[in-house]
């Protein structure tokens, strides 16, 4: 009887030895890698079944795209050498000869072609493709030449092209399974290894059609935990941690071996007002109200330490089609008031707002610190913190919630994926809508000349401050912290790309 | 000092620092020096007083929305022990119950009861807890259901497997075979065996609801957000805690020391019903 | 012993049955994974198209019935998420999981069975409560702050240990820690608990008086007491071990099963849940059968049918 407690740790010491450590392909050394932290695991290989920033990253890496934006956000060449609008509706890219994928086989149009028939294939279930909906078809009229039609004039194109990864044809002809855990891309790394929910480690390719990249490997760990993040970056076992929290910063400032790097962030933070239910919401002069009522500079100063910019619209200046000739409304609670009285509430209204928690740096405090400033006008919020899925699942029913916080990512930054989605009938998201700005916003989708675009959107800009459909907030400046042992700087895409990287 | 003596101070010690929390939690609105959902951005983040920068007026500091720690503390002392004492009451009674029953009379009973710990038990209370909120909306009394419910298998088997080794003992048997009423030597005979285990068990059940509070809390699916309680003030420090530490310190500081002084008088309840 | 072994065997059936029921109820509750998945800008008509794809359109019943007769052929779906295989995705996950949960009962029996000993031999001086006071300090400690802060002493400040990631066996040692403390708590206090009443019992007090050496009387006679409330303690940690660990895992970035089940809850990818805590389930039970049987062993005087 006594023996029967001296088996059991050995048993179980055996037992952690038999399951042992599994080798996470440690090939490589510490010196000549790079790692990046990262929160999530990615979700696949293949980038058309991508469902957060990681996918992204890692797709970066292994695949090429036809366009590519430029470190100040500019569309510049890639694959494609040129391209134009042969019509409102058809599109003529030419790409470049001689690039070959990983396997060695050479990148051509049916590559392309098949690349967007994969990702609209009903078969594929894709989550993220939204963009690529007004495509109808895609020719290979050489071996060089693609052609892209939609159904309407789609000024966006462009933009979207940007974010399409080119597939290797002959690699998906060995089935889903090969493409999403086996990819061959034309891009700077190949897929060394992957062990789930640990790490990924990509290899340089030297034979890259740009130069062989100067970092030889690249390793995203993921690291759930954003304490763990930052002592990682501490220790040396990272070299990049993005999404630091802006009290990081005075930290790291005595630390010699590492610094912060800086970054205008892609999204634009807003309060969404719901005119669909009756209610105060419904008074254009209501909503002015909240918008004088709303300290932001304040909000960006306590909450943030100053790391963000107050947004005038829903338009970062990044984006087509920004004006810095439309002002954010001043910070004004006598006029608030005022505004609300002539509204009929002098004395305020109740309301119910919803804030999601742990999606957005800071949600919930911002969120506390909104409902704070409202009441001092007499809008008396109701706050209600949600868990991200029970938050985006009351936007199932046809009216949702009065009031919302969101941060609205824009990878495209063009107008048309916010300004659609937020302020015209019959979307998932957006609450609001008025005939004037709904009939700008659609010529301006379907316009394909970019001058006569612009000035579109720069109305919309003066419209939609007056039409104030939100609570219009500001932008984040996203903070990594980074080893200095590296040379690397952040985009405003949010996007972790080391092939121009190198170490110091 | 006789042996006897210290363990009594040490009692009466952890029963002292239990009955004060208990009367801050009965007192606590008449307590708090402010308003613990008083929001002040500018004086954020204040260390307590006795570190550098902090000042008198938040002995305990202030958190990230410069609301006063000491008062958080005090408010949420009430929510933490409602939940804190309601959940062992509930899962211990259900618990408890089954467990006597299942362990002395067996059989069929015995067998459903079992196979429903098992389904309760390797159940996370996260999603349990995720679909009642997404249904009826957050409260405290589904805080207090999930998590008194979620800990009915741990009371369960622990005391089934007592009473089992209590039931194979000589007096038992003796008593059985007597012919006395099966409820007479439960009563008799089992239950004060029992009571041991079960005592340990409710006590260490007391910080570990608290601690599951906190990550309710922290998921969103804690009870709602204006109430304070330890364990959201324990979470929301969390993301604080390498630049400012005091936010997650003092609310773990209470925990741990309600967890110290119950399971300690828990030990003392023990030893005397182990002596009696 | 057979018959036994057997009767179990044929209970695991209504409780997978029950539990799969109650999976599939809860998360279809909670929402469905549309939302979560889709980028913003997608419109109400591509959502809906979403869900006829992936079947969420369909009334619950038949959604369970489809469950139900795919997991007979084996089939628990596919993953909502990574479009894999739901059961591949949690038997990846399986081996990180054990391995800490080993790692962890190593610890929690080689530190809490000697603490606890130590304590009831000492009954009521200042060691008792000393290696009290630290089990229950042990106890009472939020793990993810028991865990950040070993993170800062022995990866931070000292350089011994990485801070985490799984691969090395050094990479081990802190998450087996913090998951450890919680638990050393409940077997030292069950031991110590268990022993004080033994060593009050007559037949302790009598193998005393018959002169026979302390240590022998509190190992032949006394502990033997305390491993059956031990043991089903440990039975009950298992479960809570396989999936219950996400705390330590997301502290350490440790790919486990508990991660994987939150994540999955969060992204209401229902085919993993529900294999996650299938599988979960079906270890449970399996570890509470030799619980159970354990009984038999241990104390030979148990007869329970």
């Amino acid at each position: 009887m006594r023996a029967s407690i001296r088996w059991l740790p050995g048993l179980l010491v055996g037992l952690a030895l038999v399951l042992g450590p599994t080798a996470t392909a440690g090939a490589e050394d510490r010196d000549r890698t790079v790692v990046v932290a990262v929160g999530v695991d990615a979700t696949s290989m293949d980038p058309y079944l991508s469902t957060n920033i990681t996918d992204k990253h890692v797709a970066s890496h292994l695949f090429d795209t036809l366009l590519r934006r430029d470190d100040a956000m500019r569309i510049q060449p890639n694959l494609a050498t040129s391209y134009r609008a042969v019509s409102p509706t058809v599109w003529e890219f030419t790409l470049r000869p001689g690039v070959r994928f990983d396997d060695g086989t050479p990148l051509t149009a049916e590559d392309v072609k098949f690349t967007i028939e994969h990702a609209l294939d009903p078969a594929l279930k894709a989550p993220s493709v939204a963009q690529f909906r007004p495509i109808v078809r895609v020719d290979a009229v050489g071996p060089h030449t693609v052609r892209i039609t939609t159904k309407e004039p789609y000024p966006a194109l462009p933009a979207v092209m940007a974010e399409c990864w080119i597939l290797s044809k002959a690699q998906a002809a060995k089935g889903q399974q090969a493409l999403s855990e086996r990819p061959v891309g034309s891009g700077p790394y190949r897929l060394k290894a992957w062990a789930r929910g640990d790490s990924i480690l990509l290899e340089a390719r030297t034979d890259y059609w740009q130069g062989a990249p100067k970092i030889p490997y690249v390793r995203f760990r993921t690291v759930p935990d954003q304490n763990t993040r930052f002592a990682q970056l501490r220790t040396g076992e990272a070299d990049i941690v993005a999404a630091l929290p802006p009290e990081a910063v005075a930290l790291v400032a005595g630390d010699r071996s590492v610094r912060i790097a800086r970054a205008p962030g892609a999204r634009a933070y807003f309060v969404g007002l719901n005119t669909r239910l009756e209610g105060p919401l419904r008074d254009r002069r209501v909503r002015q109200a909240l918008n004088h009522a709303v300290d932001v500079q304040a909000l960006l100063d306590f909450v943030y330490e100053g790391y963000g910019s107050r947004l005038a619209t829903l338009l970062t200046p990044q984006q087509f089609g920004y004006t810095a000739s439309v002002t954010p409304y001043p910070h004004d609670p006598a006029k608030a008031k005022a505004l609300l009285a002539e509204a009929g509430f002098p004395s305020g209204f109740a309301i119910r707002m919803e804030s999601p928690e742990g999606r957005y740096p800071k949600d919930r405090e911002v969120a506390q610190a909104i409902a704070g400033q409202l009441a001092r006008v007499g809008v008396r919020v109701d706050l209600a913190i949600r868990e991200w899925g029970t938050f985006v699942g009351q936007f199932r029913t046809e009216a949702g919630p009065p009031m919302y916080l969101m941060g609205w990512s824009i990878p495209t930054f063009d107008p048309e994926t916010i300004l659609t989605p937020l302020l015209t009938p019959n979307q998932t998201y957006g609450r609001f809508d008025t005939p004037s700005l709904t009939r700008l916003i659609h010529e301006a989708r379907s316009t394909v000349s970019p001058e006569a675009r612009a000035a579109l959107y720069e109305k919309a800009q003066v419209l939609m401050k007056e039409e104030a459909p939100v609570i219009f907030l500001f932008q984040l400046e996203d903070l990594y912290g980074v080893s200095n042992r590296l040379d690397w700087t952040p985009r405003s895409d949010e996007r972790i790309l080391l092939y121009q990287a190198a170490f110091r | 000092m006789s042996r006897g003596r210290a363990a009594r101070l040490l009692a009466v010690a952890c029963g002292g620092v239990v009955g004060a929390f208990a009367l801050i939690a009965l007192f606590a609105p008449w307590l708090a020096p402010y308003d613990p959902n008083g929001t002040d951005l500018g004086s954020r983040l204040l260390p307590p007083a006795f570190l550098e920068r902090g000042r008198l007026a938040h002995p305990l500091g202030t958190d990230h929305l410069g609301r006063d720690i000491l008062s958080r503390l005090v408010a949420g002392s009430r929510v933490t022990l409602l939940v804190g004492a309601s959940t062992v009451l509930l899962g211990g009674l259900v618990g408890g119950a089954i467990g006597l029953a299942t362990g002395f009379f067996g059989g069929v009973l015995d067998r459903v009861a079992m196979r429903l710990a098992d389904v309760q038990a390797s159940f996370p209370y996260i999603l349990v807890s995720l679909a009642l909120i997404a249904v009826l909306g957050p409260s405290l009394g589904i805080v207090i259901a999930v998590l008194g419910l979620a800990s009915w298998p741990v009371y369960a088997r622990t005391i089934r497997g007592a009473v089992l080794a209590v039931r194979s003992r000589d007096y038992v048997t003796v008593a059985v075979a007597l012919g006395a009423h099966p409820m007479r030597i439960l009563a008799a005979h089992v239950t004060p065996n029992v009571l041991g285990p079960l005592v340990i068990v409710a006590t260490l059940q007391v910080s570990n609801v608290m601690i599951a509070e906190a990550t309710l809390s922290f998921l969103g699916l804690g009870v709602p957000l204006s109430t304070p309680t330890w364990g959201g003030m324990l979470r929301e420090g969390q993301s604080y805690l390498f630049y400012a530490p005091w936010l997650a310190a003092w609310p773990g500081l209470a925990i741990m020391l309600v967890a110290v002084s119950t399971n300690f008088l828990g030990d003392a309840l023990n030893d005397r019903i182990a002596s009696a | 012993m057979a018959v036994v072994v057997a009767r179990r065997l044929l209970d695991a059936l209504p409780v997978l049955v029950g539990s799969s029921l109650l999976v599939f109820l809860l998360v279809h509750l909670s929402g469905d994974p549309a939302l979560l998945m889709l980028s913003p800008d997608t419109p109400p008509e591509q959502v809906a198209e979403f869900r006829r794809a992936h079947g969420l359109d369909q009334p619950l019943h038949v959604q369970y019935l489809r469950f139900v007769g795919g997991a007979i052929r084996g089939d628990l779906g596919e993953s909502i998420r990574f479009r894999r295989p739901a059961l591949d995705l949690v038997l990846e996950a399986l081996p990180a999981t054990l391995e800490l949960a080993a790692a962890s009962l190593v610890l929690v029996v080689g530190v809490g069975v000697p603490l606890g000993v130590l304590s009831a031999a000492r009954t009521g001086t200042a060691m008792d409560a000393a290696v009290r006071g630290l089990v229950f300090v042990g106890q009472g400690t939020p793990p993810f702050w028991l865990g950040l802060m070993l993170i800062v002493v022995f990866a931070v400040k000292l350089r011994l240990l990485p801070s985490s990631g799984r691969g090395d066996f050094s990479q081990l040692v802190l998450p087996a820690v913090t998951l450890a403390a919680y638990f050393v708590a409940a077997v030292a206090r069950l031991t110590r608990g268990g022993l004080v009443a033994a060593l009050r019992s007559d037949y302790v007090r009598t193998a005393r008086a018959k002169g026979l050496a302390p240590w022998r009387v509190l190992f032949g006679h006394a502990l033997r007491n305390v491993l059956i409330p031990v043991v089903t303690m440990i039975g009950l940690q298992t479960g809570t071990l396989l999936g219950g660990a996400v705390v330590t895992e997301t502290i350490f970035a440790w790919p486990g099963m508990g991660r994987l089940i939150v994540d999955s809850i969060y992204r209401r990818d229902y085919p993993v849940v529900q294999a996650a805590i299938l599988v979960t389930v079906v270890l449970f039970v399996a570890v509470n059968l030799v619980v159970d049987l354990s009984y038999r062993l241990l104390d030979p005087r148990v007869r329970h049918e």
